[in-house]
């Protein structure tokens, strides 16, 4: 073989070569494509079922998947072309009309059997073989632009891009939603209607003429709270945050007034216990016993007006100037407050010119903080002059009347003892005033029990409303559900309470009040234990010989139940009426008598009994249920009971209360 | 692999005949061969005398080159073509031009369906004698000649065509016991004319195997059109040299005998015949439409017709492309479509064109 031959031969290989590779180009999309779609097939599944498709078999059919290609691939390259392509693509190329083909296959023949024009038709192939260029045959940049635009393509890439949004893809696994608590009442928070009417009530009450202009505004709001919350007009959070208003304004001004009340009150005793004629009445402004004060004012008054004795000039005047000292000092002491805030307006104006006049960073730094230093100074008398303000405005008729009865004593005791009836009447509208402060203070234990009972019916949720609404029914002597519901529940009650959470330490579900259709009940209804263990002893009920006695005696026991120390059952009702029903530890003999018709009404024990059975009411049950109750408070106010327990107690016999 | 001439199947009779007679044709073909030393020049030569009798032709016919060049190719391959064509498109025209280039004896003989063998073969008629005496003397027919354009053999008998057919295969005429050879270059031109089919003899298959190519011979068209009256209705008549004699004819057509076929080339000829077979074709239309393939008559064809198509290119050998070339005219009479075929309308042409298509040019 000569060079040329050999030339043709070699050109032939790489054209060869560059046709394998094209085969294989050819074919790359779509293999590619072949390849993807399993493998979109185990991803997604692998998604789906991760318990069936595991990480690790989906890793096996992508590996699979990939040898599966590469061998593909591979075989497509070393699959043998047509015989002699290499050559026939030379000559389809450069359109040798098979020249150079036909010189190979005459090159195989030997030499010496050669034609004339066998020979001839190599060398003319030789002529051509020099002007053949096996990269222009087959261009792998063409084959691969074809390739890129052919339809094979496209279904790769779409294959591609499947497979990357399935890998992407997220399949959101049913995750288990975190059990929150619904926000129990949300907008429209149901009350019960018994409860709603108890605080109209208690506001009702709290509704008198005589009360003070912030008093009525915040009974007005606890009314209108009241209304919104009957009316579901009010979640859960605005209720909560009107009740908090409500309660601010009430603590605005109630105990800051009510001391400086006392200690101007305080003051004005020190000045007239000077005298002796006043010092009685001193000891009793002192001591903020106003009803002794007026007491005091009023003898006083008499006694200049009666009096056989007539009061010599020296002691009116030590008297007037007692009672002048009562009536300027306050007055004095606002002026002087006035002078000073003044003043500090004035510093403080001065102060704010220098600072803005002021160039140096540090220097402009201190004056700033001496100006803010002033500001809240002048904040702070400015408090302090409304405060005082509003006790000289309480104080203010009784320092005139008492300085007009210091004027009066010199010139006629008449004048002077009237004026002193004046400040006695002062001084019992300041009573009056306190018992408004009073009223405050039963606004505001009214709003905490509010506050309580949302509270507790949040965390009961409807189950508890539904309890209550069917207790509420049977309380007014009405028909419940006579489910018992919420009998599971019944370990979560507090005692006097039904399903409150759990205090104390007693028993669970002591003291609770079982609902449902049980012999003796309210139509269902009926006081029970919470362990089951039967109803309540309700106090004088049952006992032997239905002696009435009320088991007032019994609440709490003997104090030796879990927890120690003297409780109130730790949250036991039944330990209200005891353990057990009462007995009598003696040697007694169980003697039934009928009772008779005295004419003072059922017993107690009747009364409950009809209580439990017809509702809460009727004038016997009032009757016991106000013994019950003064008991109970005189108990809490003489014990010490824990505020918490108190609101319990308290809960239990606005639960119980009588209804009309 | 060099092609070598076959010998083809005879009777015994037949063979001692044509034993004589290829003796002597064979002092010519080698004294042809002997005479050129370089093939390539020879090669040249040839595609230069191709190209001389292309344009004495064109002088005389407007278009139709791949007409010409299949009678050529078919004279050449010493073999005969049959043309299919309306008349008046010139095949007459054509076949005497290219006599009168070739400096061939031509002859016409006009079909007709009372027509005799006689009259084509030639008759043996009395006549005196030098001796004065009576005496039986054969006159030729117009079949005694080196290139015979039979038109419309379609007309004639199925008798008269055998005639013709077997003086082609022979290339010798036997009267009563004597054998006439026919002289060489032999070359005859038969015409079909494809619109009437009333009172015609339709060549049956196994004549129409003995034709080298089949050519159409088409309307010409408009510029054709304008030459062929420009040329044919004028005052002057344009005049044919003589460009080839005889014996360089002959010299061409053992030049053809030398040309080698490489095995790829010759085995691509035989995977195109056997497509054509339904038997053994993977195409489906072949074995739908296809009654009978070609004959290996049709390979010969195919593998003689792409030597000719080479060496008029000037090439030394043969290329697939060449055999792609020739299937059409060397494999469509050679094809026969079954009835489904004809009902559908199918042609020959159309299942040749198929399987070029679809034919690889290498096969292992």
């Amino acid at each position: 073989m000569n060079d040329t031959q050999a030339r043709i031969q070699r050109a032939a290989f790489f054209v060869e070569v560059r046709l394998r590779l094209a085969r294989v180009v050819r074919i790359l999309p779509i293999a590619i494509a072949l390849v993807v779609l399993p493998t979109i097939l185990a991803l997604g599944a692998h998604k789906i079922w991760p318990e069936l498709f595991t990480k690790e078999r989906t890793i096996v059919i992508f590996v699979a998947e990939g040898a599966l290609l590469g061998v593909g691939l591979l075989l497509r390259l070393l699959w043998p072309l047509a015989p002699k392509a290499g050559t026939i693509a030379l000559d389809r190329h450069y359109r040798l009309h098979d020249r150079l083909t036909n010189a190979v296959a005459f090159s195989q023949i030997p030499p010496a059997q050669r034609t004339e024009l066998m020979q001839a038709a190599i060398d003319d192939a030789q002529a051509h073989a020099k002007l053949v260029k096996p990269r222009k045959v087959a261009p792998l940049y063409t084959v691969v632009g074809a390739t890129l635009a052919s339809p094979e393509t496209v279904v790769a890439a779409l294959a591609i891009g499947g497979l990357a949004a399935v890998a992407l893809l997220e399949i959101g696994t049913p995750r288990e939603e975190a059990v929150v608590a619904p926000p129990e009442l949300k907008a429209g928070l149901a009350m019960e209607k018994d409860d709603l009417d108890l605080f109209k009530d208690a506001a009702k009450a709290l509704d008198r003429p005589n009360q003070s202009p912030e008093m009525k505004a915040a009974i007005e709001r606890f009314n209108r709270l009241i209304e919104d919350l009957a009316a579901k007009r009010l979640d859960r959070a605005e209720a909560f945050r009107q009740m908090e208003d409500i309660e601010r304004d009430l603590n605005k001004n109630l105990d800051a007034d009510q001391d400086l009340l006392k200690k101007e009150l305080n003051e004005t005793g020190k000045d007239l216990s000077q005298n002796d004629l006043t010092k009685e009445l001193a000891e009793a402004l002192k001591k903020n016993d106003l009803a002794k004060a007026i007491e005091k004012m009023k003898a006083l008054s008499e006694e200049l007006k009666r009096s056989k004795k007539p009061l010599d000039k020296a002691a009116k005047e030590r008297l007037a100037a007692a009672l002048k000292a009562a009536g300027e000092r306050r007055k004095e002491a606002m002026e002087k407050l006035d002078e000073k805030r003044a003043s500090l307006k004035q510093s403080l104006l001065r102060r704010e010119s220098e600072v803005a006049a002021e160039t140096n960073p540090q220097s402009k730094a201190e004056k700033q903080r001496l100006l803010d230093q002033d500001k809240r100074e002048l904040k702070r008398l400015d408090d302090q002059a409304e405060r005082d303000q509003r006790i000289q405005r309480e104080l203010s008729k009784l320092d005139q009347d008492l300085a007009k009865a210091a004027a009066d004593l010199m010139k006629d005791l008449d004048l002077a003892s009237q004026d002193l009836e004046q400040a006695a009447e002062d001084i019992n509208r300041m009573q009056e005033e306190q018992m408004s402060d009073k009223d405050k203070e039963e606004l505001k234990q009214r709003l905490e029990e509010l506050r309580e009972i949302l509270r507790q019916q949040g965390q009961g949720g409807k189950k508890r409303l539904s309890r209550m609404k069917n207790f509420s029914k049977r309380a007014h002597g009405k028909k419940g559900s006579g489910k018992k519901s919420g009998g599971g529940d019944l370990k979560r009650d507090q005692p006097g309470q039904e399903g409150e959470g759990e205090e104390g330490e007693g028993e669970e579900g002591e003291g609770q009040e079982g609902e449902g259709d049980q012999p003796g009940g309210m139509g269902g209804l009926e006081l029970k234990r919470g362990n089951g263990s039967g109803g309540i002893p309700i106090p004088g009920a049952g006992q032997p010989g239905g002696n009435g006695q009320p088991g007032g005696d019994q609440p709490g026991g003997d104090g030796s139940e879990p927890g120690g120390g003297k409780s109130w059952g730790h949250g036991a009702g039944p330990k209200i009426a005891g353990d057990k029903s009462t007995e009598i530890k003696s040697d007694t003999t169980e003697v039934h008598q009928d009772g008779f018709d005295t004419g003072q009404g059922s017993s107690n024990s009747k009364s409950i009994m009809v209580a439990a059975e017809k509702g809460f009411q009727g004038d016997d049950y009032k009757r016991v249920f106000t013994d019950y109750r003064t008991r109970a408070e005189d108990d809490m106010n003489q014990e010490e009971v824990p505020d918490g327990y108190r609101f319990y107690v308290k809960r239990y016999f606005q639960l119980i209360r009588p209804r009309d | 692999m060099a092609d070598k001439p076959k010998k083809s199947d005879r009777t015994k009779a037949e063979s001692e005949k044509s034993e004589r007679a290829k003796a002597e044709s064979e002092d010519v073909e080698t004294s042809a061969r002997e005479a050129p030393q370089n093939f390539k020049e020879e090669v040249l030569r040839f595609q230069r005398s191709l190209g001389e009798l292309r344009e004495e032709v064109a002088k005389v016919i407007v278009g139709n080159r791949e007409v010409i060049d299949g009678v050529v190719t078919c004279m050449l391959a010493g073999s005969h073509a049959l043309l299919e064509g309306v008349p008046g498109l010139g095949k007459t025209m054509l076949v005497r031009t290219m006599a009168d280039a070739l400096s061939l004896e031509f002859s016409r003989i006009q079909f007709t369906p009372d027509m005799m063998p006689a009259d084509i073969l030639g008759t043996t008629v009395i006549e005196d004698t030098p001796n004065g005496q009576k005496g039986l003397t054969f006159r030729k027919g117009p079949i005694f000649a080196n290139i015979v354009l039979a038109d419309e053999i379609n007309r004639a008998t199925p008798k008269t065509q055998s005639a013709l057919l077997e003086a082609m295969q022979e290339q010798r005429v036997t009267i009563s016991t004597t054998t006439y050879e026919l002289d060489k270059p032999f070359f005859v031109l038969a015409t079909q004319n494809p619109l009437e089919s009333e009172g015609t003899y339709p060549l049956p298959e196994a004549q129409l195997d003995r034709f080298f190519f089949k050519l159409h011979v088409g309307f010409p068209g408009r510029e054709e059109l304008h030459g062929i009256l420009n040329r044919t209705t004028g005052t002057q008549t344009p005049k044919v040299e003589r460009v080839l004699d005889k014996e360089r004819i002959l010299g061409m057509q053992a030049l053809v005998r030398e040309v080698p076929v490489a095995h790829h080339v010759q085995d691509y000829a035989v995977r195109l015949l056997q497509s054509t077979h339904p038997q053994t074709s993977t195409l489906d239309m072949v074995r739908r439409f296809v009654k009978f393939g070609a004959s290996p008559r049709g390979a010969q064809a195919l593998l003689l017709a792409a030597k000719i198509r080479a060496l008029f290119e000037g090439r030394f050998a043969p290329g697939v492309d060449d055999v792609r070339e020739s299937a059409l005219p060397a494999l469509r009479h050679r094809v026969l479509l079954n009835f489904e075929g004809e009902a559908e309308g199918v042609r020959t042409d159309d299942v040749l064109r198929t399987i070029l298509k679809g034919l690889p040019e290498t096969a292992k």
